[in-house]
C-alpha cells in the first residue's frame, strides 16, 4: 500500500513537472468549493469458505441502493495542467435486500399485517481527502483526470427497516450503531470529468466517479466485506477575480 | 517545499496511518485457542429433532433474575460442565468456571408470542467454551429447515418478523453479531467473558416438580456448583416484579443491560458512569448524568449494540426512577 502511494507521489511530480509551460501565464488562484455527489453504491464480500452459505444468501438478497457524498474543497493548481484538491466530506453509502415476502403465522386478518418488507443499510463517514488534477485536453471544457485518496470515520451504521402492508400503507424504522465495525475508511477515487468556466469567478465540474473502500467494513476478520460507489460529481468552484 | 505541498503529503500519510491502524487491529479480545466444530450438532446439546431445543442430560438449562434485551427474542440458556467438576463460587459475581465448560445460549422467536403452539424460527446459536483459563465465543446459524446450525464468524443481518403478545406485527433486521461484535460487550480487562450468570442473576426462585426452589440450591444438588448460601449472597432483582422497589428494578435493568460495558473493566469503562448493581447510587454518576442516559436510551443509541428497537417496557423503567433523581 505504502509503496505504491509514494510511486504515485513520484508520478505526481513528473507529470507536474511535464505539465509546467514557461511560455504560458499560471493561473495561480485558488479555487473553493462545494462537492454534491449522486451514486450507486454496494459492498463486495470475501466470506470464510466455510461461510459459502452467508455468501450465497446476501448475494442472493442484497443490491445496490443509492448514496451521496456532500464535501467543502479547496483547490490549488500546481501547474497549467495539474491542481491538488483538498477538502472535508460527509458520505451516506450501504446497499439494501430485495423486498422480502413476509409470512405470518397468525389467525389474524391479513390486511392488518404487512406482506412485504425491505431493509437498507447505510454507513455514514466523515472525513478529509485529497485529489490530484491533471488536464488531458479541451479548452473551453477542460477535461481532466481526477485520482484522490479520501479518510473517513465511521459515524454511524444504521438500518431503515420499510414494511408495506396490501393496503399500501407503510412502516419505517430505523436503528443505528457504530461498535463492531471498522472505525476508519480508506476510500481511493478516479474519477474522469470536465471543468466548464461560468464567469471569471466561477466554475463547474461534472465527474463520474468511481470509489472503493480498500479496509473492510469488519476489521479483524477472515471475512472482507468492502464498499464501493460510482455515480457523478458536481462541483461548483469560486475564486477570486 | 511549498506549504501546500507539505499539507498534501501530511494529509495522504494520516490516511496511510489510518489505513494501517485500521487493518491491523489485532482481535486479541475474540482470538481463540480451541478450533470449533463446523455444525452445532457436533456438540451433541439436543435430542430429537434439534429444532425442538429438548437438550441432552448434560446440559443444564437455567435463568436468570433479569435478563439482556435483544430485541424482544426468546433465549434457552444451557450450561455443560466436564465430569467431576464444579462451578466455583467467588463473591455474588461470575463464578469460577472449569476448564471444559460450555455455555449456549439459543435465540429465537414465537411466531405469535400470544400463541406458541403456532411454532418458532431459531436464529441462532452462541457457545462459550473455556479452554485453558481462556473463554472462546463461536456464534452457528441455524439453517431453513431448523434442523442444524453452521459455524460463522461474520455478522450478518435477517430479516425476521413475529406478532408480539398484544397482537401487533414486529419486523425487524436482526443482527446475528461478527466475533468482532461478540467481544465488545462480553469483555472484562481486554478478555473474554460470560456476562450472564452471575450468581446475584442466579439467585432466583425456579419451579421445580411443581415446587419452588432456589436455583442456586438446585445447581448445589445436581452437583453443579460448590455448596453455598443463597441467603448470604446478593441477589438481582427481576426487574419486572414490582414487589421491587422501583429503584432496585431500574438498576437491576440497568446493571444487565448496560452495566457489563460501564463497569471499571468494561468496555466503556472511560464513560465515567458505572451502572453495576452493586454500586453505590452515589457513585454511579446516574444522577448527574440522567438526562444524558434518557436521550441516548430514548433514541436507541444506547445500548451500543445488540439491539435495533428502543426497548419501551424497560425504557419506561429507566426514566419513572430518573424522575426520581433530583
Amino acid at each position: 500500500m505504502i509503496k505504491y502511494l509514494m510511486l504515485a507521489l513520484v508520478c505526481i511530480g513528473r507529470i507536474e513537472a511535464s505539465a509546467q509551460q514557461p511560455n504560458e501565464k499560471r493561473d495561480k488562484r485558488i479555487r473553493w468549493g462545494v462537492l454534491y455527489s449522486a451514486s450507486v453504491s454496494y459492498r463486495t464480500l470475501n466470506l470464510a469458505a466455510k461461510e459459502t452459505s452467508i455468501n450465497e444468501w446476501r448475494n442472493n438478497n442484497e443490491q445496490p441502493k443509492y448514496g451521496h457524498w456532500i464535501g467543502a474543497l479547496m483547490q490549488k493548481p500546481l501547474g497549467n495542467k495539474t491542481a491538488l484538491e483538498l477538502g472535508f466530506w460527509f458520505s451516506e453509502w450501504g446497499y439494501k435486500t430485495n423486498t422480502v415476502q413476509l409470512t405470518w403465522n397468525s389467525n389474524t386478518s391479513n390486511g392488518m399485517l404487512p406482506n412485504r418488507a425491505m431493509f437498507k443499510y447505510s454507513y455514514s463517514h466523515l472525513g478529509i481527502s485529497a485529489r490530484y488534477r491533471y488536464q488531458v485536453f479541451g479548452d473551453k471544457i477542460k477535461y481532466y483526470l481526477m485520482p484522490g485518496i479520501a479518510w473517513g470515520a465511521l459515524l454511524n451504521r444504521k438500518t431503515t427497516v420499510l414494511a408495506r402492508y396490501a393496503s399500501g400503507k407503510k412502516d419505517a424504522s430505523v436503528s443505528s450503531v457504530r461498535a463492531g465495525f471498522a472505525e476508519t475508511a480508506v476510500i481511493p477515487s478516479v474519477a474522469f470529468g470536465g471543468l466548464y468556466q461560468i464567469s471569471n469567478s466561477l466554475s463547474v465540474c461534472v465527474e463520474p466517479v468511481f470509489r472503493f473502500q480498500l479496509n473492510s467494513l469488519l476489521p479483524g476478520e477472515n471475512n472482507k466485506e468492502k464498499l464501493y460507489a460510482y455515480g457523478i460529481n458536481l462541483l461548483i468552484l469560486y475564486n477570486k477575480k | 517545499m511549498s506549504k501546500l505541498k507539505f499539507t498534501s503529503l501530511c494529509v495522504l500519510a494520516c490516511m496511510v496511518f489510518g489505513y494501517v491502524v485500521s487493518c491491523n487491529k489485532a482481535d486479541t479480545i475474540t482470538a481463540e485457542n480451541i478450533v470449533f466444530k463446523a455444525k452445532l450438532s457436533e456438540y451433541n446439546i439436543y435430542t430429537g429433532v434439534a429444532g425442538s431445543l429438548v437438550h441432552q442430560l448434560d446440559y443444564t438449562p437455567y435463568q436468570l433474575a433479569t435478563a439482556l434485551f435483544s430485541d424482544y427474542s426468546e433465549k434457552q440458556r444451557l450450561i455443560k460442565l466436564p465430569p467431576s467438576t464444579k462451578l466455583m463460587a467467588e463473591g455474588d459475581g461470575l463464578p469460577g468456571f472449569p476448564d471444559g465448560t460450555i455455555i449456549v445460549k439459543t435465540f429465537y422467536y414465537f411466531r405469535n408470542k400470544s400463541d406458541t403452539s403456532l411454532g418458532k424460527k431459531i436464529i441462532e446459536t452462541r457457545l462459550l467454551i473455556k479452554s485453558e483459563g481462556k473463554w472462546n465465543a463461536a456464534t452457528y446459524l441455524w439453517n431453513t429447515e431448523q434442523t442444524d446450525a453452521v459455524l460463522v464468524s461474520s455478522g450478518v443481518d435477517l430479516p425476521m418478523n413475529w406478532i408480539n403478545e398484544r397482537g401487533e406485527p414486529m419486523v425487524i433486521s436482526y443482527r446475528v453479531p461478527s466475533k468482532k461484535e461478540c467481544g465488545t460487550c462480553h469483555q472484562a480487562s481486554q478478555q473474554l467473558t460470560p456476562i450472564g450468570p452471575k450468581l446475584r442473576n442466579l439467585n432466583v426462585d425456579m419451579e421445580f416438580n411443581g415446587a419452588q426452589i432456589n436455583q442456586l440450591d438446585r445447581l448445589v444438588q445436581q452437583g453443579l456448583l460448590e455448596p453455598v448460601n443463597p441467603a448470604a449472597l446478593s441477589r438481582l432483582p427481576d426487574w419486572t416484579n414490582r414487589a421491587y422497589s422501583l429503584e432496585q428494578r431500574a438498576r437491576a435493568y440497568l446493571d444487565v443491560n448496560c452495566g457489563h460495558c460501564h463497569n471499571d473493566n468494561g468496555f466503556a469503562k472511560r464513560s465515567r458512569l458505572t451502572l453495576t448493581f452493586h454500586t453505590s447510587l452515589d457513585n454511579t454518576g446516574i444522577s448527574s448524568r440522567k438526562r444524558e442516559i434518557d436521550v441516548l436510551m430514548s433514541r436507541g443509541a444506547m445500548p451500543l449494540i445488540g439491539t435495533t428497537l428502543v426497548h419501551k417496557e424497560g425504557l419506561a423503567l429507566v426514566q419513572e426512577f430518573l424522575n426520581t433523581l433530583h
